[in-house]
């Protein structure tokens, strides 16, 4: 979980505030997908209704922004955006949190590796 | 766009890992040229999705419009596994494909996640006796086959004799 630096979204994104308190706080894969287990579907439908709709709004604003690092208000509203990729799975496709038979809580490594100068 | 899943229609419309490239589509390097390229699509096919290798019984390649994935299981003791997989996209031009992309992993990772502890509970229940196979649909053809093929070479290294793996696996 992240310290509390900057923790308010771009004004024109400040109802997705509620949800930058819990997603906008985890800052890696694992973390976001144990935030996901971690969820009712309840919350998760709430972020679904609230952004699923918006990002193509969402990301014409953010990369209207150049390469390399966000300011930190929308760094945070990116950071909360990555869990709607957990979001999906859980409302669009799943149904539930968490994958039926796999052991809770479970944990699987990700690592982006960019090998694309070999 | 599908108005019951949005962001995976925004996932898909974002990096089309899985869009089927058909005759008409000639856009460089994700289509046309893909399409042409000999080793992909072997058969022909009018609408291509992608093709699967397995390399039975420890992996497999998965070849798709934009990108590729390997999965490895490497036996560790009779009954462990471990397993490693790997997703290949191109590297994203922005934002919007950076979290395309990794929705993209999400997805693959649940669906491999799911088809593994479903391997997982299969060889569960055989191991505590209450039943001693299998049963495999038709369309699990490629490991019927892999099967038949490992099955006649076993008999054959203990018996000395038996079915040869070498015809199973030309039939």
């Amino acid at each position: 979980m992240m310290a509390d630096i900057e923790m308010k979204l771009p004004a024109r994104f400040a109802d997705l505030q509620p949800f930058a308190e819990t997603w906008g706080r985890v800052n890696d894969t694992a973390e976001r997908y144990l935030l996901r287990q971690n969820s009712t579907m309840d919350d998760m439908r709430a972020f679904h209704a609230a952004a699923a709709h918006r990002l193509d709004e969402i990301f014409v604003y953010l990369d209207s922004f150049p390469e390399g690092d966000l300011p930190p208000a929308e760094d945070l509203l990116f950071r909360t955006i990555l869990g709607l990729g957990e979001v999906m799975q859980a409302v669009e496709v799943l149904g539930e949190p968490r994958i039926k038979n796999a052991p809770y809580p479970y944990h699987l490594e990700m690592t982006v590796i960019d090998d694309s100068a070999r | 766009m599908n108005p019951a899943k949005p962001i995976q229609s925004f996932v898909f419309e974002s990096v089309p890992q899985t869009m089927i490239i058909n005759e008409d589509d000639d856009s460089g390097e994700g289509g046309g040229a893909l399409r042409a390229h000999p080793g992909v699509n072997p058969l022909g096919a009018a609408d291509w999705g992608g093709d699967a290798v397995f390399f039975f019984p420890t992996g497999g390649l998965t070849v798709m419009r934009a990108g590729w994935w390997s999965n490895c299981y490497w036996p560790v003791t009779v009954d462990t596994t471990r397993w490693t997989a790997r997703w290949y996209f191109r590297k994203p031009t922005s934002r919007r494909e950076l979290f395309a992309v990794m929705c993209s992993g999400i997805q693959y990772r649940d669906i491999q996640t799911e088809d593994n502890f479903g391997v997982r509970g299969q060889m569960q229940g055989l191991e505590t006796g209450a039943f001693d196979h299998i049963n495999l649909g038709f369309a699990e053809i490629g490991l019927r086959h892999h099967h038949a093929v490992m099955t006649a070479a076993v008999e054959q290294r203990r018996n000395g004799g038996g079915q040869q793996p070498q015809r199973w696996a030309a039939e």
